[in-house]
């Protein structure tokens, strides 16, 4: 449970709002690097922290986002025309660069320099693993650029999906630190999805509905184990890093790839939902690159031509099959991991009312998340502290799943496990 | 139903009915100095919420905490004990990694072993070596292993004691 002004706090994330400036200290992904693929080719509209971008590699194949509107009389720049290494509006024929400079004001003389004195707000941008991610913050706290392992190995071992969700960034991430809801929502899908089956480790989920959580301060974030009875004196722990402010992993299973998600604020009712799937040793298979495509596993399958919108969605009450729901096929109905998530988060409202709801034992990772987020947001604006979750070292993190004897804390366990390293295979049951 | 006024969207139309009952709450702590206590008690106003630390269990039962986990206490002394204990719905354990765990050992227990067991959550700020978590850990619901000060005050925000 919140107070109001909490809630506000941590769901708040436009300009000049305190958990605004703490995610404007962090490189976000912002576009999929096949969003910008031509030099020269379609524009693409942004909105981030509440924030209305236009995007566009120009023809020259520089990337850049800047303002969408001209500063002419507030056009939108999606209807460009991307040429000569600019976007042109096409009302009146200005055109910036991809840094938002005006190159040209084509009624006032070039003598007169009046197209120097225009420049629409730009951010940087860089390109890395697909991804192309963005610095919405002050030019002297720009961080390291990111260094998340799914980002640095071969593009070959990677895949990244995004997809539009309608609620803020805050519950679709606690849903991401909330593990304990797998053995109930995704109970359906643990043996029957082609990226989840197989796992002997399953069997753990399926039969042990009341887990112990154990929740680890770590210095990016939080490190979340949860542990359920196995054979002999072992436990089975699964175990997902939280790096603030947006980023969580998923344990794995089996050899399947690992995967994960960053929640970013679109406004404060939206935010994107990105979905990615890495292996650290090896390529990823055909069959399974097929299925992450066809929505499979934590990716969902978005409308051809829309803004990444899921094709299960609250107009069509996200296709809900109460028989699949009878016959446990799924557990609530709706097909798929990442909408069966999605779909219960979204009806909880735009934004979650906090002050309402009844946490239990099992919440204390979301309860030590938002400590830990209203405390970087207000030592931010109060000092000037720039927040965790920042750094290479930080962002070097995996999630693991793996047996223990019951002697043994998962702190000490698996404390290898949870080291990101190139080569080094993930530790999985 | 009826829209209740509020700038929320969300709560729109949402029953304002309370949706539970308070949760009657033990903060059992291991030192009576510990600072996450401190900071709560001079809060000062949580509701259903006991603080008890070793010196309250002595001074309720006349005997110590060690005493007390060996055993084989006469009856008046075992009636004081188990009034200690008490019947709370939910009980956090709270302490450091250098501190005397018997006291948290005791009450988990006897937590565990109530008719109705009740939701432990071990809350351990971590120093040097892991002799409280390691004790703890088996007889825990629930651990939170903190570095920073504070977490205690906000947990027990969240779980709905503050007015």
């Amino acid at each position: 449970m919140l107070k109001k002004e909490q809630n506000d706090l941590l769901t708040q994330t436009g300009p000049g709002t305190p958990m605004g400036e703490l995610f404007r200290r962090y490189w976000l992904p912002a576009l999929l690097s096949e969003e910008l693929a031509e030099p020269g080719g379609e524009p693409v509209r942004l909105q981030l922290l509440s924030e209305r971008m236009l995007a566009f590699r120009d023809s020259e194949g520089k990337i850049g986002v800047i303002d969408e509107f001209c500063a002419h009389r507030g056009v939108s720049l999606w209807f460009g025309r991307n040429e000569d290494g600019g976007i042109r509006c096409p009302y009146h024929g200005w055109k910036y660069g991809v840094d938002g400079q005006c190159q040209e004001v084509p009624s006032e003389s070039k003598e007169s320099g009046y197209a120097e004195r225009i420049k629409l707000k730009s951010y940087p941008l860089v390109e890395r693993g697909g991804v192309i991610w963005i610095y919405m913050g002050p030019a002297d706290q720009q961080p390291p650029l990111p260094e998340w392992e799914f980002s640095t190995v071969k593009q070959s071992q990677s895949y990244m999906s995004k997809r539009f969700q309608e609620c803020n960034w805050l519950q679709a991430l606690e849903g991401g630190i909330d593990s304990c809801h797998v053995s109930f929502l995704h109970s359906g899908n643990l043996n029957t999805d082609p990226l989840f089956k197989g796992s002997e480790a399953n069997k753990y989920n399926l039969n042990d509905l009341a887990p112990v959580f154990e929740v680890v301060e770590a210095p990016g974030g939080l490190s979340i184990g949860v542990r359920r009875n196995a054979e002999g004196d072992q436990y089975y722990w699964r175990i997902t890093p939280w790096i603030m402010p947006c980023f969580t992993m998923v344990p794995p299973r089996a050899d399947h790839p690992v995967h994960g998600h960053f929640w970013v604020p679109s406004d404060d009712h939206h935010c994107w939902a990105w979905s990615f799937d890495y292996h650290p040793t090896r390529d990823l298979t055909e069959n399974e690159l097929a299925s992450m495509k066809a929505g499979k596993g934590i990716h969902v399958a978005t409308i051809p031509g829309s803004n990444y919108v899921p094709i299960q969605n609250k107009t069509n009450n996200y296709l809900m099959d109460r028989v699949a729901q009878k016959e446990g096929r799924t557990y609530s109905g709706i097909e798929g991991i990442g909408m069966q998530d999605a779909s219960l988060q979204e009806s909880m409202g735009p934004i979650q009312d906090r002050t309402k709801e009844n946490l239990v034992g099992t919440d204390n990772g979301i309860i030590m998340a938002r400590n830990r987020l209203m405390k970087a947001a207000k030592a931010l604006l109060e000092n000037g502290t720039l927040p965790p979750g920042r750094l290479p070292e930080e962002q070097r993190v995996r999630s693991a799943a793996l047996r223990l004897p019951r002697s043994i804390s998962f702190k000490e366990g698996a404390s290898d496990a949870l080291k990101a390293a190139p080569g080094k295979k993930h530790t999985s049951v | 139903m009826h829209e209740l006024n509020t700038p929320w969207p969300e709560a729109k139309f949402r029953i304002k009915t309370p949706n539970a009952k308070p949760r009657k709450i033990r903060v059992v702590c291991l030192n009576e100095a510990d600072i996450d206590v401190k900071i709560c008690r001079s809060n000062g106003d949580y509701s259903h919420v006991e603080f008890c630390g070793p010196d309250d269990f002595r001074t309720r039962t006349g005997i110590d905490p060690a005493q007390a986990l060996a055993g084989n206490l006469d009856v008046e002394t075992q009636k004081r004990v188990d009034l200690w204990i008490g019947r709370p719905d939910l009980v956090i354990i709270c302490g450091c990694e250098d501190n005397d765990p018997t006291l948290g050992i005791l009450a988990a227990q006897a937590y565990r072993a109530q008719e109705k067991p009740v939701n432990i959550t071990g809350f351990v700020r971590v120093s040097t070596g892991s002799n409280v978590s390691d004790k703890l850990r088996p007889l825990c619901s629930m651990m939170s292993l903190v570095t920073s000060v504070g977490y205690l005050a906000d947990l027990l925000g969240a779980l709905g004691t503050r007015g």
